[in-house]
């Protein structure tokens, strides 16, 4: 039978259309950095992009796939209908812990609530009105990302995937319109970044059952930080973060 | 979080067929305030009007403004420069670079926003939505507005009604603005009014000059008529 | 390889008359961590802070031998007890060097603050050396109105060197939960470390956290009070009229004037401020001015802003 010459494929339409940049939770109007990073000159061309991005998704990146594999992974425990909330509202204070910039935990309580606002009406369900009731103030976007990815039947894996490709597309998009990049030579540098992305994906995963919040990876990025903070007090400016 | 579209009727709503202008209209929910959005090229006195609107309708409605400038804030220090409202009446948005995309493609900002007022503001009785300047193919998405007006003016030209566009063909009100300018830049506002209607139908179009009319009266009166609406 | 654990713990001295004291109630080195009791020097706005309710003693913190060096085990604890004031400081800057089979060293820091306790912890600048492989794990409890002032700076290799592996991070727990949890990576297996998200190429990093519930002596604890709590991604917290300085603001000059310095509030009662720089004189330069404008004077309007700006 031909069921016998590999595993069930894990779903892919659902993440595509998750982790797609027209998927309208408000993703399009944040630059997750680069908008303050190229007005500081740091970021200039697709080398500087490249780094950039490398760095982003070593740090923050990882942080939020670690923190989605964790959330989607505890959305899909308990009883079969109720989430395990107590543990969401546990990653959603450590991811709190592991962003210090006020500018940064701002965007992403806004992201994350907008995600589930749009995940409440494209795909209702149990887990995400619990999330809502258990972080009245709305969750940190990765544990909306990793409860969401749930609810569209996607696993800790994928969800990481989707964080990792959201923390690189984001800005990537970012650089084309703020820097006028050919964006050939950035999906270029997106291209070069997959192995990484996977990897780091593959590390989120590891963790997102058996390992404590506590415990989860907490990647600094001092820049993107400060960057965070600076970007707020501009009087003018094209992204919201 | 509150999901827009909790009405089964709404969701009944979008799947409806017709391209025209009463596909996938938003259903007012009782209690929650009409929004109502303003659109239009850039310069063509979008937020202007906000204002105007704004002047004539106080003390008889509690309203609030979001912006969405391409510059974040422009828009928003316009109003509160002008003394039009007070600061936590107006809301702006960031478009990241792309202002159709916040008010068409991808709402939930806006959404946040308008939420973020009724629930620091309640009750409000009118959102008004001012999109950023952008081009005649920009419209607000039936998930965001319940209505929307386009603003072109005179001083693009006589042509620009006839180029169409979803702004110009379907937006609920098409306002032509700055007609104390026509004869300076020869502008033929009859020739405007005769390609709006081949392009509208029986849709409205006002013509406005907040030079004149500086309550712009004629706009503040179909305001009225949709706020009295049931929806 | 070497193996070393050291012990501090403070308790409140017993007092008739005056104002309270802090008593050593351990002090136990463990080669290469020598830890020696030393006299006040001149005050700093850093003493004088940490010594606000009780006079603070002074540790200083000796390294009795070159290193870290790869393999070794080092292990820090503190305890400072309920009401007492520690100011730990250090000799000299610590270099971490490569040991000779490439094994990682590891430095374990395991901080505990009673309620009502302060701690003031100033180690010197850390030097990730050329090939070094080193991880510093620092973790703090602090209990009810337990203050803290955590300073740290580190100098990504030598003169002229790139550097070693590093990774450090901080953990800090209050009551109310986790407060502030980072990990930095710097060196060959942090992929874009030196790149313009992480560092871009400063050769030095550092950063001071402050932690203070404590309202100033003599004034009204309760006036004014406007914060929310439990209301992150909301408006950031506004000073409180009639309580000390709260640490940090969106607002603060520092982070508008400093390109390479943020003044980050964590919570309602503490910040962080992070800075990056070319060279260990500026980052001390920006640390320094940003912790003299969180500790400023209580007397002086929270709200003014401070002329730190060059």
């Amino acid at each position: 039978m031909s069921g016998n010459r590999s595993a069930p494929a894990a779903p892919t339409a659902a993440l595509l259309m998750l982790a797609d940049g027209r998927f309208p939770a408000g993703g399009h109007a944040h630059s997750g950095g680069l908008e303050a990073a190229v007005a500081a000159g740091r970021v200039v061309d697709t080398t500087t992009l490249e780094a950039f991005l490398r760095g982003r998704a070593a740090t923050s990146g990882a942080t939020a796939a670690a923190f989605a594999a964790a959330a989607c992974t505890a959305a899909g425990s308990g009883s079969a209908k109720t989430a395990d909330t107590g543990r969401t509202a546990e990653l959603d204070t450590e991811y709190e812990a592991r962003t210090p910039a006020p500018a940064l935990r701002a965007a992403s309580r806004k992201l994350g609530r907008q995600l589930l606002r749009a995940a409440r009406t494209i795909r209702p369900a149990p887990a995400l009105d619990a999330l809502a009731a258990a972080l009245p103030a709305g969750p940190h976007q990765p544990v909306a990302l990793g409860t969401v990815a749930h609810t569209l039947g996607l696993g800790p894996h994928a969800a990481a995937a989707a964080a990792l490709h959201d923390a690189v597309t984001g800005p990537a998009t970012a650089a084309v319109r703020l820097l006028g990049l050919d964006p050939f030579a950035v999906h270029a540098v997106l291209a070069r970044l997959a192995p990484e992305l996977d990897r780091l994906a593959d590390a989120a995963d590891a963790h997102a059952a058996g390992t404590p919040a506590h415990a989860l990876a907490a990647p600094a990025a001092p820049l993107l930080d400060i960057f965070a903070e600076h970007h707020a007090t501009w009087e003018v400016r094209l992204f919201a973060s | 979080m509150r999901p827009d579209h909790d009405d089964p009727e709404t969701q009944q709503a979008h799947s409806h067929p017709l391209p025209g202008r009463n596909a996938g209209r938003l259903a007012r929910i009782p209690g929650r305030p009409l929004r109502i959005g303003l659109g239009g090229p850039v310069g063509s006195g979008k937020t202007a009007l906000v204002a105007a609107l704004c002047r004539s309708l106080a003390g008889e409605v509690r309203l609030a403004v979001v912006t969405n400038d391409i510059y974040t804030t422009e828009d928003a220090d316009f109003l509160l420069r002008n003394g039009v409202l007070p600061t936590e009446r107006v809301r702006a948005v960031e478009t990241g670079c792309c202002p159709h995309t916040a008010i068409r493609d991808d709402i939930s900002a806006n959404l946040e926003a308008v939420e973020d007022l009724e629930h620091s503001l309640p009750p409000l009785d009118l959102v008004l939505i001012e999109s950023g300047g952008d081009n005649l193919t920009a419209t607000f998405s039936h998930g965001l507005v319940h209505h929307q007006i386009f603003v072109i003016d005179v001083s693009g030209g006589d042509k620009v009604p006839r180029k169409g566009g979803p702004g110009v063909t379907s937006s609920d009100l098409l306002v032509i603005n700055k007609t104390d300018l026509a004869g300076q830049v020869n502008a033929d506002l009859a020739v405007m009014a005769r390609d709006a209607e081949d392009k509208r139908g029986d849709l409205p179009v006002r013509f406005l000059s907040l030079v004149e009319d500086p309550q712009a009266h004629d706009i503040t009166a179909w305001v009225r008529e949709r706020l009295g609406e049931d929806g | 390889m070497t193996q070393g654990s050291a012990r501090l713990a403070t308790e409140r001295a017993a007092s008739g008359a005056g104002r309270p004291r802090t008593r050593i109630s351990a002090l136990r080195s463990g080669w290469p961590l020598m830890l020696r009791a030393t006299a006040a020097l001149a005050p700093t706005p850093v003493t004088v802070w940490a010594a606000r309710s009780t006079e603070a003693a002074r540790v200083h913190l000796a390294a009795g031998a070159a290193g870290p060096l790869g393999g070794d085990r080092l292990r820090l604890e503190v305890h400072v007890g309920g009401g007492s004031a520690l100011v730990l400081g250090e000799i000299a800057p610590t270099l971490l060097l490569p040991g000779p089979h490439g094994a990682e060293s590891r430095l374990d820091v395991r901080i505990h603050v009673e309620p009502d306790a302060t701690l003031a912890w100033l180690p010197e600048l850390v030097i990730a050396s050329r090939h070094c492989r080193h991880a510093t794990d620092v973790r703090v409890v602090l209990e009810s109105g337990a203050r803290l002032l955590l300073h740290e700076e580190v100098l990504f290799g030598r003169h002229g060197e790139p550097s070693g592996r590093y990774r450090q991070r901080i953990r800090v727990e209050t009551v109310h939960g986790p407060l502030y949890d980072q990990e930095l990576n710097a060196g060959p297996d942090a992929p874009g470390w030196d790149g313009p998200a992480v560092t871009a190429g400063h050769r030095a990093a550092g950063t001071v956290l402050v932690v203070d519930p404590l309202p100033a002596a003599g004034q009204d604890p309760g006036a004014g009070d406007t914060e929310g709590g439990g209301q992150p991604g909301r408006e950031p917290h506004r000073t409180r009229p009639g309580h000390a300085p709260r640490p940090g603001s969106r607002t603060c000059p520092t982070a508008a004037r400093e390109p390479g310095t943020a003044l980050m509030r964590l919570s309602p009662d503490s910040a962080l401020v992070s800075a990056l720089a070319p060279d260990t004189t500026t980052l001390r330069r920006r640390l320094d001015r940003a912790v003299a404008h969180l500790l400023r004077p209580h007397d002086q309007d929270p709200a003014a802003p401070e002329p730190l700006g060059v």
